[in-house]
């Protein structure tokens, strides 16, 4: 990339390691993050969802040709919901819906929300993904 | 009479099983593998019977458990009026017009069970089987109208006289040409095709049903053969004992069958139901079609070209 | 079902179901076509049949014991995805693997390409209904099944990725020998590429077949052979220069059109490519250790690509400090290459489908890792929701 992330967006922590590259922002900022990452020509590889024990954490990992940027937020275990991506990346659509699924993110504005994988009448209040 | 027509329907179907062994072989063989028993349509065939037949839950069970009967009774009658490897047919007469509307029944059976069983599947097989056998009987129904023509008669102890692919090799061509896809193999296996939809017409059928509508099939394949190799091969070579002849005209529908089925089977993909109307309507009816001008023109172009081998 | 429906034109409506269980798929997945005469006018999929709580039990297993499950994730790319997974592990712990073992990594890994693309070759073939290209390329693979066996005592999942290098050694032996086979594989892969080449029943059924535009194929995230063969200029391996990638020159196998015929060119392409380049990794076997010793793993986390041979996988690991791991992640290339089959399903004819199902080279195994599932029930997802998924 020829700026950094960091240049553009507030970003409250990062780390570097080699090609990889990490960055947690406020759920504010990260429209302007896929913005800016958008432009330099990224791609979404994956989109990891976990279980921090305190709080859920969403990864979203991108592609810049070799290098890999993770821009991570965190959400609330009660509620938990973040934007859809798919306004800027189209391909992001079966990703966020296994947060759906497995961590009962809300993702909002997705256009398919249904659980991917999941049996349509899965009972369970807790997502599978998430520690008990 | 009696004796005739035993022998004749228990070689029909003799011969029918044999003729897919000897297929598959062929075919094992092309792709460097050894194939199943010669026997296996036989075991395949008896295994089946001993097993339950199921009907779904359909519409018309009647349509549904007549088709294979169908199938197999119009070739078991076919059997007895083609002169299978004999001046005469077992019944004694035989006409050509009935034998190719017998042989045009086995799939219209097909096509009733296919659309019968309820099944998606079937559906669609039913629908290519009806383009595949628009598209097939045109060059074969033309090329053995000339025959008669040329002969003189429907009758087929008449034909079978004359050996006529000596005399309208074109015609000899596109009826040979039709032989695939009256076998239903690759290129032309798209009412049955695995891959695409399952069996086709055969999805739901199990049990004696299948094992009959199988039957019907593999009888159609070895009567088309044995059509083919009466018409245009003449029985005029069949003048030893009966059980010889027929060893000799099943030796001929072998050949017919492993290079211009099992071979062809090998060597190509399946075509598409849309491209096979278009396959069978040009070249081989234009064949077919041009014998058919050039004996009414009375070109006699084979006696030109080898008139002085005393044909 | 009942073909109730006639459209304007006198065809009739079907839905038809492939699926589950179907011999035009592989593995299991349910599409079900809306289907008009022979077109295809809509698709709906639903994949999740090979679940096996695989991200889950990650979290669950001690480390020792996750090389091994993440091998089975899938026979066919049983080595990349271990192959990943400990380059994450050795990333996070900054373990400097031996040259030797880079090198014996990489040749597994061509190798599992080369078997991978013959076995697709394959399986492409019958599913136009050619059973003879089937066989033969079939009998060809078993060539480097054997290989593999020599090499690791298994035909598939070798187990021979280690965290700190590999576990089995290539003696001189074995590699004259492999050399050897690799000699007749050329040649067979030449023999297999003409005949798919210039056959014409195969460019009838397959040419201009499931087309991907290369902008689709950028949009919907389409990865590996499939991307390249609608001329996404993307591998991996010379991207990321992963293992003992960066000694070699490589470059991208692409072709232009997008249909089958394309994602033909691209795979055999790569068949050949991949025995150029073991034939030289075998060569320039460097000598030395094979494994090197490793201490704690550190609280980290690494995220990191392969190429397997279906295309671009990604694992992301976390470690905590404990003998557990955090979190694995796995995305494999038949997920992202999954939205790419709407445009390629469109406006195709019913005896197409099982052509096109195959030829992104699916692998429903890997694709289904992640949930646990309760009840027997599925359900579908319509090809309406990825299509307003877009722009």
């Amino acid at each position: 990339m020829k700026r950094s992330l960091e240049d553009v967006v507030q970003v409250m922590e990062s780390s570097h390691k080699g090609l990889n590259s990490y960055y947690r922002v406020a759920l504010d900022n990260l429209d302007a993050a896929l913005a800016f990452l958008k432009q330099e020509g990224a791609r979404v590889a994956t989109i990891t969802g976990k279980d921090a024990r305190d709080h859920l954490e969403v990864l979203y990992h991108f592609a810049v040709s070799a290098e890999l940027h993770t821009v991570i937020v965190d959400l609330p275990y009660d509620a938990p919901s973040v934007p859809t991506i798919t306004n800027h990346f189209v391909a992001a659509v079966l990703y966020e819906r296994e947060l759906i699924g497995l961590l009962g993110i809300n993702v909002i504005g997705i256009p398919d929300s249904r659980p991917l994988e999941l049996p349509p009448k899965y009972t369970d209040p807790t997502p599978p993904l998430r520690r008990v | 009479m009696i004796a005739s027509i035993v022998v004749a329907l228990v070689y029909a179907f003799v011969a029918a099983l044999l003729l897919q062994g000897i297929r598959r072989i062929v075919v094992a063989h092309s792709q460097f593998r050894k194939g199943p028993s010669i026997f296996q349509a036989f075991y395949d065939f008896f295994k089946l019977m001993g097993k339950e037949s199921l009907t779904p839950n359909v519409t018309s069970p009647l349509l549904f458990n007549l088709a294979p009967i169908l199938s197999v009774a119009s070739m078991l009658f076919a059997a007895l009026v083609i002169p299978l490897a004999a001046s005469a047919s077992a019944v004694g007469a035989g006409d050509l017009i009935l034998v190719i509307y017998l042989l045009a029944i086995p799939p219209i059976a097909l096509i009733l069970g296919g659309s019968a069983s309820g099944s998606p599947y079937g559906a669609i097989g039913a629908a290519r089987e009806v383009a595949l056998l628009i598209a097939y009987e045109t060059p074969f129904i033309v090329a053995m109208v000339t025959v008669a023509l040329a002969a003189g008669s429907f009758q087929l102890t008449t034909i079978s006289a004359t050996a006529w692919i000596t005399v309208l090799p074109l015609a000899a061509i596109a009826a040979i040409w039709t032989l695939p896809a009256a076998a239903a193999v690759q290129p032309f296996d798209i009412a049955e095709a695995e891959t695409e939809i399952v069996s086709g017409p055969y999805v739901e059928y199990s049990g004696p049903n299948l094992a009959l509508l199988q039957l019907g099939q593999w009888l159609k394949t070895f009567l088309y053969a044995s059509l083919i190799a009466v018409v245009f091969f003449g029985t005029t070579i069949y003048h030893f004992e009966p059980v010889i002849n027929l060893i000799i005209q099943f030796a001929i529908i072998a050949l017919l069958v492993s290079v211009f089925i099992a071979f062809w089977q090998a060597t190509t993909a399946r075509t598409r139901v849309t491209r096979v109307l278009r396959y069978y309507w040009t070249i081989p009816t234009m064949l077919a079609i041009a014998d058919l001008i050039l004996y009414l023109a009375g070109v006699r172009y084979m006696h030109f070209l080898f008139g002085w081998a005393g044909l | 079902m009942t073909v109730a429906e006639v459209n304007d034109r006198g065809f009739a409506k079907l839905k038809v179901p492939i699926g589950p269980s179907h011999p035009a798929l592989e593995e299991p997945a349910r599409f079900l076509f809306d289907v008009e005469g022979e077109k295809v006018v809509d698709v709906d999929y639903e994949i999740g049949y090979n679940h096996r709580s695989i991200e889950r039990l990650c979290q669950e297993r001690p480390m020792p014991k996750i090389v091994y499950l993440v091998e089975r994730i899938c026979g066919i790319c049983s080595h990349a995805h271990p192959l990943n997974h400990v380059e994450r592990v050795e990333d996070i712990a900054d373990i400097e693997v031996p040259e030797r073992a880079k090198y014996i990594r990489t040749i597994y890994a061509e190798l599992e390409r080369i078997h991978s693309h013959m076995l697709w070759a394959g399986i492409a073939g019958e599913e136009i209904g050619y059973h003879t290209l089937f066989m033969y390329t079939w009998r060809e693979r078993e060539k480097v099944m054997d290989l593999f066996e020599m090499l690791s005592g298994n035909r598939v999942m070798h187990g021979c990725n280690q965290i700190g290098g590999v576990k089995w050694n290539i003696s001189d032996e074995q590699a004259r020998s492999a050399l050897g086979v690799l000699g007749y594989l050329d040649t067979a892969a030449d023999k297999i590429t003409k005949s798919v080449l210039k056959d014409s029943s195969i460019a009838e059924r397959c040419k201009g077949v499931g087309c991907l535009s290369k902008e689709d194929a950028i949009r919907l995230g389409a990865v590996g052979p499939n991307a390249r063969a609608s001329g996404v200029a993307e591998d991996t391996r010379v991207m990321c220069k992963y293992a003992a990638y960066g000694d070699f020159d490589l470059e991208p196998q692409i072709a232009k059109d997008g249909d089958v015929v394309a994602q033909a060119l691209v795979r055999l392409a790569e068949l050949k490519q991949s025995i150029g380049l073991t034939k030289e990794l075998i060569e320039n076997l460097p000598d030395g250790p094979i494994q090197v010793e490793y201490g704690e793993i550190p609280p980290g986390r690494s995220v990191g690509r392969v190429e397997a041979p279906r295309g671009e996988l990604i694992h992301y690991t976390e470690t905590n400090g404990t003998r557990f791991f955090e979190r694995i992640k796995i995305r494999s290339p038949t997920l992202a290459n999954i939205p790419s089959y709407v445009p390629k399903f469109i406006g195709c004819q019913v005896a197409d489908i099982p052509i096109i199902a195959a030829s992104i080279d699916p692998c429903f195994s890997c694709t289904d890792r992640m949930t646990v599932i309760k009840d027997g029930k599925r359900k579908i997802v319509s090809a309406q929701e990825l299509k307003t998924g877009r722009i």
